[in-house]
């Protein structure tokens, strides 16, 4: 077996996609290069049938390569943020709600909270009104400007 | 192991429109912590289904005579704004007087917030609101000239 297809299947073992059969082909390969190759040393040693020699760690990152322990790392933040998350909405929003606080006192009459639904877009709108006049004005001011620079 | 990184990734792939949600640094603002205080109005509608005109969440906050409260909720949307999709502002006298803000979101999240913040005008009055469905800006500002 070539260096190569060593390398595949040893990668393919720390991924525990071997068979009991590629397992052995594997440790008999290994243990031929015992010694002449960092990976099959690294592999021995998991197997348990290395020499007791020093680990380099540049080895063991060889094996585990930098984007996938950080994938799993990044993996293991999400669920943490995502369940917390998804636990806290949870605890006040299940199903449909519909609700107000008024000076502290709760109000579930859906009439009642249509009015300051609608009292409330009604101040926005008219603010958004303003903003609107207000750029009209600017640019109108903008262009009565420009005419009497071309006259 | 490829099949648990496979599945870790999935995991938390279906949990990001939960993270989403509560992302904005306005949100704290709508929970029922704010209920009893004075001089505020609290609204909270939510539903399963989208609700005729596409809304799916309708949330506010008005707080009357409550600088304090009032500034808070102001820095908190001009952090949210900073990362909104698009925005349109007003300032007055130095201070935020209106903001609607596009936050993104597909389909039926997207997401709105629109601020007012009446001192400008001499009423000391913020009102904040989060709207959340499938509606675009249009269909948003047509909601709120009805």
């Amino acid at each position: 077996m070539d260096k190569k297809t060593l390398h595949l299947l040893i990668a393919k073992y720390f991924d525990a996609d071997t068979s009991v059969e590629e397992e052995r082909l594997l440790l008999k390969e290994a243990l031929r290069l015992e010694g002449k190759d960092p990976l099959a040393d690294e592999v021995l040693a998991v197997m348990g049938y290395a020499r007791s020699k020093p680990i380099k760690s540049s080895n063991a990152l060889r094996i585990y390569p930098i984007w996938k322990i950080s994938g799993i790392a990044a993996a293991v933040v999400a669920i943490g943020i995502g369940g917390i998350s998804f636990m806290s909405t949870l605890s006040y929003e299940t199903g449909n709600e519909c609700y107000a606080y008024v000076n502290g006192v709760r109000i579930e009459n859906q009439t009642d909270i249509s009015h300051l639904i609608q009292q409330q877009l009604g101040e926005i709108s008219e603010a958004d009104e303003n903003m609107e006049e207000s750029i009209s004005n600017d640019l109108e001011d903008m262009n009565n400007a420009l005419n009497i620079e071309m006259l | 192991m490829k099949k648990t990184i496979f599945c870790i990734l999935f995991i938390a792939i279906a949990c990001l429109p939960a993270i989403a949600q509560e992302g904005l640094n306005v949100a704290p603002f709508f929970s029922d912590s704010y209920a009893e205080q004075p001089s505020v109005t609290l609204v909270n509608m939510s539903y399963d289904k989208l609700k005729q005109g596409g809304v799916k969440k309708y949330k506010s906050i008005s707080v009357s005579d409550n600088p304090v409260l009032a500034d808070k909720i102001k820095r908190a949307v001009a952090k949210d704004g900073a990362s909104a999709e698009s925005k349109e502002v007003s300032y007055r006298e130095g201070d935020l007087y209106f903001g609607f803000y596009s936050m993104g979101g597909k389909k039926t999240s997207r997401r709105y917030l629109l601020y007012l913040n009446r001192r400008p005008k001499g009423i000391e009055k913020t009102t904040l609101i989060y709207i959340e469905g499938d509606l675009d800006e249009k269909a948003v500002k047509s909601m709120i000239k009805q």
